[in-house]
């Protein structure tokens, strides 16, 4: 490879700091893995069920996301990327919010009769949170401890005090209500004054005329504030009458309020321009620029854009299939056209050729077969499954305990025989299939193969059948393929591109198959469309490869507009999400579109997420919260203050168990005495979903965030896709160790490849 | 020209309750000059480079520092008054980039708190540049610590004491987990420092490390100095025999010979 174009800029490249490409750069991100898994899990379950497409489906996972799980898991991966744990963070979600709700009730006179106000009642929980966050730091630092223990202690000090407090004075185990009149203590003590003074004056006759007339507040002088709604109400009210705090803490955007009937534009042309966008910033990363930018490709990129637009334009103005197939080719077209012209306008040209298309010495001949194998496969299962339309399916898994087994040993004897394939060439010996490391192969093979086979039988209806089936042959085929490309692209730069080309001929098949008719028409309808587009994408992409010169020197203008645009493209992706998921259109509600509400914990989640996000990536703070995570005596000797940063990070998680509580106590407003125990294990496993080690100085707060959305996926999605919601924990589980393996494996792979 | 060194150290000695750690102990470090410490294992290294750094204080003898008698209570102290030490284990977070590591703990910042960020592409010029000064060309600052090689990661260390204003700068054994090549990249950046005007004080175990780029040479064992030499008063061998304690090396190697002919 020549970069010898470079050489006035670069004044002495070290050849043992090699340059890392778009990818590799990409995949060293801590959050990667799990924003690959969330998309892959997002589409498995929409597959499985229709709710997951909608509306309805995305603010359920978003609130189920967001609190108590998604704010802490942000918190609680800061303070495990600073090398600590909390063990009472979930605890103390519930503690703060009972602490709250009892500053606010007037508790059998306990308060000298009166409750604060709310407006009193948040800063003090406030400093109480903050005061336990301190108390965690201090014990840590102090004792030097290790954190698991330490704040295990405190963990069941609260557990304790929360029951115990409970049942002290409001004699139960739980602590409500938060709306209570009483929550009003100052106002309606205000009230009482005023309405004794008033009875006295004019008699109580004129107060009921005047309750009766809607006069009350006025003739006392109270109106406005809280004061006013207790009096219409007639002091009894449950209704809350916090206004401004209830907006902040409950409020919820009731989405068929709010109509828009040019939502959908905005939709396609923020999702399809944003995601186009985003390809053209991954070029700008990948490819090396031109010396001077040649105009006319330009010209050609804008008529690209120009029939990709009136493409989206059909897309949007039909719901038919032709329709659809009709915009779809339009904008994958035009994005042929358009990343051409982008291409020619910005980019060198490979100076040498490709290189030839022998697959010999490739490799990738055995992933290639593969791949085929399992496309066919799986083309095969979904015209099976679509032969049964009509029929009732479930005759087909309606199957007897002896048929199960009968079909579990087939399944178990054909991976016996695979664990056994190169052993069958070369011969084994008998001693060693009863006592060897083949004995431990094949048994493994075998538990393996008939605990899935029957598990899978037993678990799935025919709607998961089908989906799990067709996707994982489907998923298989794909991955075999695109290992293959890989392999190709080792060997030659057109043999890459042709096996990528092949991948995306075989998305295009795909794309035809995944349309037949099923219960999900709506995930069929974008799906194809989807897919179309994809493969698009991959065919360009495996083109361009071919033609145009791959950059191995940094580049720092091409870096940062590629970064802009990458920006820009995230931007128009979350007006296009954003409109699409918060407002309906006239002809949606008049077919009988089903209520939904987003509430604002979604709001407080996404801004805790990016405030912390900010916070650790850009401030001083950040960095020492990486530096005592990642080496404390280091940070101690260059000037650290490590045990005032281990503190603040604690004070950080008490601030969100603050938050959770308070949002769950206007949410609920009765909190039981047992809530948020144990929970603290799956901010953690959210935290490490979301790639950040066990072991401090490493990891992501937004992965964190994408973490509980994965969560939430699984705790939504098993009950929709109609499985029985006992093995949603399996499920989580297996989420945990896969997550763990995946992010090691790439950050291994990722490193070790640089 | 100024004829007043930048450190002196006049009959240093250090207790440990009974223990006699250092005791009389004298040397000087001049600006743009490498003063060279040389010591056995157990031989007080630990100890004289904890004095300078302001993490124990001598319990008899005079320091001074351009000329003037101190008494450095902390390690903050002395890295105020431009004393900056190197310890072998660098100081540095593996998991974090060069340039975080580069700054880490005196960070530049802009805005005001609480809005208050990392000046981040001023700290990546000057880390870049910072390190380029030192004959090292880190194209991508972002790259993290852990993946630099020894060399390149104790580059990083002295650069970063030069940036922060250093005057005299302590080396802690910089060579001993150094492969042959690595080192000689070391030595070079010690020679560069000292070149830059910096009074560099570097402790090794190894003469044939210390000779080449040293000015100056004090040589430890068990506590005591063993003499206190300018570079045109002592060869290279007398250094070696004087450093493992002479007369013991030679014994030590009578006594190996014999057991090979056995």
């Amino acid at each position: 490879m020549s970069d010898t174009t470079a050489g006035a800029a670069a004044p002495k490249p070290d050849e043992r700091l090699a340059y890392r490409g778009v990818f590799q750069r990409a995949l060293i991100r801590p959050e990667i893995g799990a924003a690959i898994g969330a998309i892959f899990i997002w589409v498995f379950f929409w597959a499985v069920s229709v709710k997951f497409g909608e509306a309805s489906g995305a603010s359920s996972i978003l609130d189920v996301a967001a609190s108590p799980l998604g704010i802490m898991a942000v918190a609680v991966a800061l303070l495990m990327i600073g090398g600590e744990f909390d063990l009472s963070s979930g605890a103390a979600t519930g503690a703060l919010g009972i602490l709250t709700i009892l500053l606010v009730r007037d508790v059998n006179g306990l308060l000298a009769g009166a409750g604060f106000s709310l407006w009193m009642a948040l800063p003090i929980s406030l400093a109480a949170a903050l005061g336990l966050g301190w108390w965690n730091g201090f014990l840590v630092n102090r004792t030097s401890l290790p954190s698991f223990i330490v704040t295990l202690g405190s963990f069941f000090v609260l557990k304790g005090a929360k029951l115990g407090f409970s049942k002290l004075i409001v004699d139960q185990i739980q602590v409500g209500k938060l709306d209570d009149l009483q929550i009003y203590a100052d106002e309606s003590a205000e009230y009482k004054t005023a309405l004794a003074q008033f009875q006295e004056q004019f008699g109580a006759e004129r107060v009921e005329e005047l309750r009766a007339s809607g006069g009350l507040a006025e003739a006392l002088g109270l109106e406005g504030s809280f004061t006013e709604s207790i009096i219409a109400t007639g002091g009894n009210t449950s209704d809350k009458g916090y206004g401004l705090l209830d907006t902040i803490f409950a409020g919820e955007w009731v989405r068929n309020e709010h109509i828009w009937e040019s939502r959908d534009w905005f939709y396609s042309i923020g999702m399809i321009a944003g995601l186009c966008i985003a390809v053209l910033a991954v070029y700008e990363l990948h490819f090396r620029r031109r010396d001077s930018f040649n105009p006319a490709g330009l010209g050609v990129f804008a008529a690209g854009a120009v029939v990709g637009i009136i493409g989206i334009n059909r897309l949007h103005a039909t719901d038919s299939t032709g329709g659809n197939t009709t915009g779809a080719v339009l904008i994958a077209g035009g994005m042929l056209v358009a990343t051409i012209g982008w291409c020619m306008w910005r980019y060198a040209m490979r100076p040498e050729g490709a290189g030839n298309l022998s697959l010999a010495g490739s490799g990738a001949m055995t992933p290639l077969v593969g791949g085929i194998v399992a496309f066919v496969a799986s083309i095969v299962t979904a015209l099976w499954f679509d032969a049964q339309n009509g029929e009732d399916l479930s005759d087909a898994f309606d199957l007897g305990g002896g048929t199960m087994l009968l079909i579990a040993i087939v399944v178990a004897v054909i991976a016996a025989a695979i664990s056994l394939r190169g052993e069958i060439v070369t011969g084994f010996s008998a001693v060693d299939l009863f006592l060897g490391e083949t004995r431990a192969k094949v048994i493994s093979a075998v538990i393996v193969a008939m605990l899935g086979t029957i598990g899978f039988l037993n678990l799935s209806t025919e709607q998961g059948a089908r989906a799990i089936i067709f996707l994982a042959l489907a998923i298989g085929a794909v991955v075999a393929l695109m290992i293959a490309a890989n392999r190709g692209r080792r060997h030659s730069d057109a043999l890459g591109s042709a096996l990528l080309f092949l991948v995306s001929v075989g998305v295009v098949v795909m794309a035809f198959f995944i349309r037949s008719e099923s219960t999900a028409p709506k995930f069929r309808a974008q799906a194809f469309t989807i897919m179309l587009l994809i493969a698009a994408v991959m065919a360009i992409w495996a083109l361009a490869t071919a033609r145009f010169e791959v950059r191995r020197f940094p580049d720092v203008a091409a870096d940062g507009f590629g970064r802009n645009l990458g920006l820009f493209a995230v931007a128009l992706i979350t007006v296009g999400l954003v409109s699409r998921l918060m407002w309906v259109t006239q002809a949606e509600l008049d077919a009988g579109l089903t209520q939904t509400k987003f509430s604002v914990r979604i709001l407080w989640f996404l801004g805790f997420t990016a405030v912390v996000s900010w916070v650790l990536a850009r401030t001083r703070f950040g960095s020492w919260t990486f530096a005592v995570g990642g080496n404390k005596e280091a940070a101690r000797q260059v000037g650290v203050p490590a045990a005032r940063t281990k503190t603040q990070l604690f004070m950080v998680v008490s601030f969100a168990a603050w938050l959770v509580g308070l949002l769950l106590a206007f949410r609920l407003n009765t909190i039981q005495a047992s809530t948020g125990d144990g929970e603290e294990f799956e901010y953690i496993i959210a935290a490490v979903v979301g790639g950040t080690a066990l072991t401090g100085g490493y990891g992501s707060t937004l992965g964190a965030g994408i973490g509980a959305l994965i969560m939430a996926m699984a705790i939504q999605g098993i009950p929709s896709a109609r499985w029985n919601s006992d093995w949603r924990f399996v499920f989580v589980g297996g989420i945990l160790l896969l997550a763990v393996v995946a992010n090691n494996y790439i950050r291994t792979k990722a490193e070790a490849a640089r | 020209m100024d004829d007043t060194p930048l450190l002196e150290l006049k009959d240093i000695s250090k207790y440990y309750g009974n223990i006699i750690a250092l005791q009389g102990v004298t040397t000087e470090v001049r600006a743009g000059q490498v003063t060279c410490v040389l010591g056995d294992n157990g031989a007080g290294k630990s100890t004289f480079i904890k004095i300078l750094a302001g993490v124990h204080q001598q319990s008899e003898g005079d320091f001074l520092l351009e000329g003037e008698s101190v008494l450095f209570k902390n390690p903050r102290e002395a890295l105020d008054a431009g004393i900056a030490a190197v310890y072998q284990d660098l100081a540095m977070v593996p998991l974090m980039s060069v340039w975080r590591n580069f700054f880490l703990g005196s960070e530049p910042t802009k805005g005001v708190w609480p809005l208050e960020w990392i000046d981040k592409p001023e700290a990546k010029r000057i880390a870049k540049e910072e390190m380029a000064k030192m004959g090292i060309d880190i194209r991508d600052t972002e790259q993290p610590v852990g993946t630099l090689s020894g060399g390149e990661r104790q580059s990083v260390a002295i650069a970063r004491a030069v940036y922060f204003g250093a005057k005299v700068l302590i080396l802690d054994e910089p060579t001993s987990a150094l492969g042959v090549k690595q080192s000689g990249v070391v030595l070079r950046y010690i020679v560069e420092a000292a070149k830059r005007g910096l009074g560099v004080i570097f402790i090794t175990h190894n003469p044939n490390h210390a000779y080449p780029v040293g000015d100056r040479f004090l040589i430890l064992n068990r506590g005591q100095s063993m003499g206190n030499f300018a570079k045109d008063e002592i060869s290279q061998t007398e250094l070696t025999s004087l450093m493992a304690g002479g007369a013991e090396l030679e014994a030590l190697q009578h006594e190996i010979s014999q057991a090979q002919n056995a």
